[in-house]
């Protein structure tokens, strides 16, 4: 492989991976907050990148302003499945939660069908994404210099957050004991609603700059993105924020490299990334960062 | 009695199947040979998310293998030339095709394979606590999908295998449902099948009881992996073709409708369920089509039944948890017993010895001839969670058949030592010794085995079993026959499990709870569920008993009384005691040595009379001034 193709992939493999990460965050929060698996927020991604496209396309609406409306929106959207659907399943079993969760996914897919079609639609992206730009003498597409600039921007701001703001205090210490919080005096759904606002709002805009990276969107783009984000939440550590960029950074470079440098692969891809949740399970079950937590008895 | 019940009712089916084979058009037949695929696969796929609670979305991963591995099997080898056009099939299945006969075979290797698959997503998923295993599996289904789509001298990629001989009539479909339903249910029922419910209910007290979480669910995963194979195999010889799509995520779906539809943990309910799951598709695939009356024309609307299967598993999931069934399940002993014929009470209880306890094992007896030497040794035991020391240094000898009582302001540390010498906790440094072993980071299920058995502070019962059935995961430790012997029922479990129920029945005697021990172990009162607590850890067969907080909640009559019964304890089963209480009366009563606790340092030691006066306890527990 040539100098040039190689900066294109790296540059491919990195955008991918934040793109990943972003989604990963979100899964990541959730768990380490209520211990539920938000089989849904990989839908939620896929609404983020419609609700963008329903602003540009019928409202008309300047490209930037609708991005930041999309994002608004889908963080609304998160909320209210968790208002709607998981509130009632906080306390029953752990299965009940997973199944309400993966129901919820199913939902939205089919309803995204329903409403939508399942035809793809072609994604308006501003001109600053879709200009090509030269890296030394690579050739590389704007969006995937933008992608990785813009995903660090979003997780400073969600590092501020977390750590420096008095709600992120309230998240960390709901992740920590969610009782003890309680009787500390915080109000624990505001606090659980703000996670889901924050981590759906991450996967909004993963959503659009997704369907900015690959303007085609259909009802069901967020399985895969989801999946694979999910996965990088586990092999980054689960419950672990920084955790999660490297898993979706690693999860982003092994995909793009396994085709680049194995095209005959190409078919095997998504079976790869599987494979090395199994082996990373297996040789390393508490991921890159994550530790192993004592569980109270 | 239930046997000749069943088989009766098995003959009375395969009657009816006749007549239906011989009556009904193929569309009905072919309806309800799918139902019968279903129930295999449905009861398969509750096992290890209603009987064990764990999250598998793996089953078109293993359909997918079951059906794979028939098909290479079967198809004739003309049919196999036809299908592999493109590329040659691979060696040595394009050199041989089992006949019609050996269909058996081909569903049975289909079903080693399944499992296998299930040993090597389960060894990664299991090997800690949490949700590993719904993402393990879906990778894994990925996987298979992903094999599927590109082995191409394998599988024939996307195109699939066409043309398998129709292998799956009537009776193959019913035969496997049978034998899968009775399997896993006598597997479900048998002290296999506790162990699982046991860690569905509480897998920190499983452990604690002496159930190998690890194993336990490896078990449940196994066996879910060979029928669901087994069910692939038989849908590939229905429909007549395997392909990547039959296979999809949509049937793990469909499958998890009906697992919650019918009742997580209740296997009639997935068999009822499954079955109509079959019929309500079919009539359901009409909303999808377009639908012309006359001039009027409906367009179908593509993945309605989907939202509509969507809504309805949140809305069971949040209003109707249960479903149909809940945990319940038919039995002969409940039917005959609803229309009189027997009593269900004299079914369980007519095995109960009438003296009222075990017999001392030979364990017990060794541990007597012995009383006086060390039972336990804890040797500088230290424990830091984040900066916080919560035990520091702390070393004790127990002799055996002593009371040894630890006392201690709230937040002392008193829990956490039970939590490192049963096992939960690992020290950072320091030793337990147990008759003669070094036990320091030994599972806790190990540890049971051992012989040192726990309660819990805050009462950890196997709430939706029954009271005999708490006690009887316990006695599971006890059992030495195999799971296949457990799941086929053969004399040599049957006879143990009657053993294991009268000596549970005698246990809840002496706690008093005999007469409850059909009841939902969560509806006891509080008191009933701390004797429960006991019942359940002295049926683990141990040598050191450790009570955590026994007399908690308690008013003064039923203290005296625990008093003398923790006592008669001891003598009875020649045990060890070695117990945590705030109720002074109670650790003054019965310990002959009594240890202190503060801020996780030992403190004091003594009889209970040179405790009550030691100035240093007198401090600790009223606060001392400052200076």
């Amino acid at each position: 492989m040539n100098l040039e193709a190689l900066i294109q992939q790296l540059m491919n493999g990195l955008s991918l991976g934040s793109l990943y990460a972003l989604i990963a965050i979100g899964y990541t929060m959730v768990y380490g907050i209520l211990r539920l698996i938000n089989f849904a927020h990989g839908d939620i991604f896929m609404v983020g990148a419609y609700c963008a496209f329903f602003f540009v396309a019928i409202f008309r609406l300047p490209w930037f302003l609708s991005a930041l409306l999309a994002i608004g929106l889908t963080a609304l959207v998160g909320m209210s499945v968790e208002r709607i659907a998981y509130r009632p399943v906080r306390n029953a079993p752990r299965i009940s939660a997973l199944i309400t969760a993966l129901g919820v996914s199913f939902f939205i897919e089919n309803l995204g069908l329903v409403t939508v079609g399942a035809r793809p639609k072609a994604f308006a992206r501003p001109e600053i994404m879709a200009k090509i730009v030269k890296i030394g003498p690579a050739a590389v597409s704007a969006v995937s210099i933008w992608v990785p600039i813009l995903s660090v921007l979003l997780l400073l701001a969600l590092m501020y957050v977390i750590y420096r703001t008095k709600a992120g205090m309230a998240m960390r210490a709901v992740s920590t004991d969610i009782e003890t919080t309680r009787l500390m005096g915080a109000d624990v759904d505001r606090i659980i609603a703000l996670t889901f606002a924050l981590g759906s709002a991450l996967a909004a805009a993963g959503g659009i700059m997704w369907a900015c990276k690959y303007p085609q969107i259909n009802p069901l783009m967020g399985i895969y993105p989801g999946w694979k984000a999910f996965t990088a939440a586990v092999v980054g550590g689960i419950g672990n924020i920084t955790g999660a960029m490297l898993g979706g950074l690693l999860i982003g470079m092994v995909e793009i490299m396994t085709v680049a440098f194995f095209p005959g692969l190409s078919g095997y891809r998504d079976g790869i990334i599987f494979t090395l949740l199994l082996v990373f399970l297996l040789v390393k079950p508490t991921g890159i960062l994550g530790e192993s937590l004592k569980e109270k008895v | 009695m239930s046997n000749l019940l069943t088989v009766v009712s098995v003959g009375v089916l395969f009657v009816f199947l006749w007549w239906a084979n011989n009556n009904l058009d193929q569309f009905a037949l072919r309806i309800m040979r799918t139902g019968a695929v279903y129930i295999v696969a449905a009861v398969a796929y509750n096992l290890v998310n209603g009987i064990t609670g764990q999250f598998s979305l793996g089953p078109n991963g293993f359909m997918a293998i079951g059906g794979y591995a028939m098909a290479l099997l079967m198809l004739p080898l003309e049919q196999k030339k036809f299908v592999w056009f493109l590329e040659p099939q691979m060696w040595p299945f394009n050199s041989f095709s089992l006949p019609g006969a050996l269909f058996v075979v081909a569903l049975i290797v289909g079903g080693l394979l399944g499992a296998l698959g299930a040993l090597i997503v389960g060894i990664p998923s299991f090997r800690l606590r949490g949700d590993y295993l719904a993402i393990a599996t879906f990778g894994f289904g990925e996987i298979i999908f992903v094999l599927a789509n590109n082995l191409i001298p394998f599988t024939n990629g996307p195109l699939g295998i066409k043309g398998i001989p129709e292998y799956a009539d009537i009776y193959w479909c019913f035969g496997s449902a049978v034998v899968a339903t009775l399997f896993v249910k006598n597997l479900v029922n048998s002290s296999y099948g506790r162990a699982m419910k046991g860690i569905r209910e509480d897998e920190i007290a499983a452990e604690a009881m002496g159930v190998s979480i690890f194993r336990t669910k490896m078990q449940a995963f196994l066996v879910s992996g060979f029928f669901a194979a087994v069910a692939g195999g038989l849908l590939g010889a229905l429909v007549t073709t395997v392909s990547p799509s039959l296979f999809t995520f949509m049937m793990t779906f469909n499958l998890l409708i009906i697992i919650v539809l019918g009742g997580l943990g209740s296997i009639t309910g997935s068999v009822i369920t499954a079955f109509g799951f079959a019929v309500a598709m079919e009539l359901l695939r009409v909303m999808e089509a377009p639908i012309n009356i006359g001039p009027i024309h409906l367009p179908g609307i593509a993945g309605m039944r989907m939202v509509i299967f969507s809504v309805l598993l949140i809305v069971l999931m949040i209003f109707w948890r249960r479903g149909l069934f809940g945990q319940w399940d038919f039995s002969w002993n409940w039917l005959l017993s609803k229309i009189g014929i027997t009593s269900k009470a004299a079914e369980a209880i007519s095995p109960v010895e009438q003296n009222g306890a075990p017999r001392p094992t030979a364990t017990s007896v060794r541990a007597e001839a012995q009383e006086g030497g060390v039972l336990m040794s804890l040797q500088n035991l230290t424990i830091r969670f984040g900066g916080l020391v919560a035990v520091s240094d702390f070393s004790l000898d127990i002799k055996k058949g002593e009371i040894v009582g630890l006392i201690g302001p709230n937040g002392a540390g008193k829990t956490t030592i039970f939590n490192i010498i049963t096992g939960q906790y690992t020290p950072d440094s320091g030793h337990v010794f147990f008759d003669g072993s070094d036990i320091t980071g030994w599972r806790p299920d190990l540890i049971a085995r051992a012989g040192i058995a726990r309660t819990f502070q805050n009462i950890r019962l196997f709430g939706e079993l029954s009271v005999l059935d708490n006690v009887l995961v316990s006695e599971h430790l006890g059992i030495k026959s195999s799971l296949l012997t457990a799941a086929l029922g053969l004399p040599r479990y049957l006879s143990e499990e009657r053993e294991a129920r009268s000596r549970a029945m005698a246990l809840l005697k002496l706690v008093g709870l005999a007469d409850l021990y059909d009841v939902q172990a969560g509806a006891l009162p509080y008191g009933q569920q701390r004797q429960l607590e006991i019942a359940r850890a002295l049926a683990t067969h141990p040598k050191l008993l450790l009570l955590d907080e026994p007399a908690a909640g308690m008013n003064p009559e039923e203290t005296k009384r625990l008093m003398t019964f923790i006592r008669e304890l001891r003598d009875r089963f020649s045990l060890t005691i070695f117990l945590i209480e705030h109720h002074m009366e109670v650790v003054m009563g019965i310990c002959e040595r009594i240890r202190v606790l503060d801020y996780g340092v030992s403190i004091a030691e003594g009889t209970p009379k040179e405790i009550q006066t030691n100035p240093r306890v007198i401090a600790a527990y009223l606060g001392e001034e400052e200076g």
